[in-house]
C-alpha cells in the first residue's frame, strides 16, 4: 500500500471577515521585479478563482512603486466583467516562491485572493469545525526494503 | 471591458448624474457600448441607475460595491506591510514555473 509522503509544513487559523463566515487564509509574500522588498499580507483561499492572485488595493498601491501595471485584462464572473490591472509577480507561500500574475480590479474593496493557479500546487487540509488550516510539503520517501 | 473606457465613463460621471445620451457624447463611446458598460458597472456596484419617464440617468454609487461579489468582505486582522525578504536568484531558478 502506498504511504503518505506529506509532512506538515505550516498551520493557521481561519480569519474573521465582515458579515460572512470565517475564511481560510494564508500568509503570503508578494514580490515584483523592481522592488527592493516584498509585501507581507494575508490571502483568502478561493478555489472559485481561476487565476493566481487577486490583489487588494493596498497591495496594488505598494506594487505600483515599481511602475504601472504590465497589462490590462478583464476577469469574467458570470455575466459580469471586472476590469483589472495585471502585474507579473512572485508569491511566496511557506518556503517556496511561485511565479504568477496578480489581478487588481479597477475598483477598490477587494481582499487578496489565492486562486487555483496557485492552490492547485499546494497540499492543503481545511478543518472547518476547528477553524484550522494545515499546509503540507512532500518529503523524500525512504525505501522500505532493507 | 476596456479599462480606458471604464475610466472615461467614471470620470464623466464624477461631475454628477447623466443620461446615457450625454455620457456617450462626452466620452465619444457609442450609445450601445455605453449602455453595456453601464449595465456591467451597475452589477459591480459602481454606478446606480435612476429611471425617469424620458431617459435612464446614471450616477456614481456612493459607498461600497456590489451584491455580485460577497468576497469583497475584508479580513479584519489583515495588515499589508513591507518586509525585507526578496526571492533569491537561486530560489527563483529552482522553483518551477506556474
Amino acid at each position: 500500500m502506498e504511504r503518505c509522503n506529506l509532512a506538515l509544513a505550516g498551520q493557521d487559523g481561519f480569519e474573521e471577515i465582515d458579515a460572512a463566515p470565517h475564511v481560510p487564509a494564508l500568509p503570503i509574500l508578494i514580490f515584483r521585479d523592481g522592488l527592493r522588498r516584498s509585501i507581507r499580507t494575508l490571502a483568502i483561499i478561493d478555489t472559485g478563482f481561476d487565476m493566481g492572485l487577486l490583489l487588494s488595493r493596498e497591495a496594488r498601491d505598494m506594487l505600483m512603486i515599481a511602475g504601472g501595471p504590465d497589462r490590462h485584462e478583464s476577469l469574467r464572473a458570470g455575466a459580469v466583467e471586472i476590469p483589472c490591472e495585471v502585474f507579473k509577480l512572485r508569491v511566496k507561500i511557506l518556503d517556496r516562491w511561485y511565479p504568477t500574475e496578480g489581478y487588481s480590479p479597477l475598483f477598490p474593496g477587494y481582499e487578496n485572493l489565492l486562486g487555483r493557479e496557485i492552490t492547485n500546487q499546494l497540499n492543503l487540509c481545511l478543518r472547518g469545525p476547528e477553524k484550522r488550516l494545515y499546509a503540507a510539503t512532500r518529503v523524500e520517501q525512504r525505501s522500505s526494503k532493507r | 471591458m476596456e479599462t480606458a473606457v471604464v475610466k472615461r465613463l467614471i470620470s464623466a460621471l464624477s461631475g454628477g448624474p447623466k443620461p446615457i445620451n450625454q455620457l456617450a457624447k462626452e466620452t465619444g463611446i457609442g450609445w450601445k457600448t455605453c449602455e453595456k458598460y453601464l449595465e456591467s458597472l451597475k452589477l459591480l456596484g459602481q454606478v446606480e441607475e435612476i429611471t425617469t419617464r424620458r431617459e435612464r440617468v446614471f450616477s456614481v454609487r456612493v459607498g461600497r460595491g456590489g451584491w455580485f461579489f460577497p468576497h469583497m468582505s475584508r479580513i479584519r486582522a489583515n495588515r499589508t506591510e513591507w518586509v525585507e525578504e526578496t526571492p533569491t536568484v537561486q530560489a527563483a531558478a529552482s522553483d518551477g514555473e506556474v
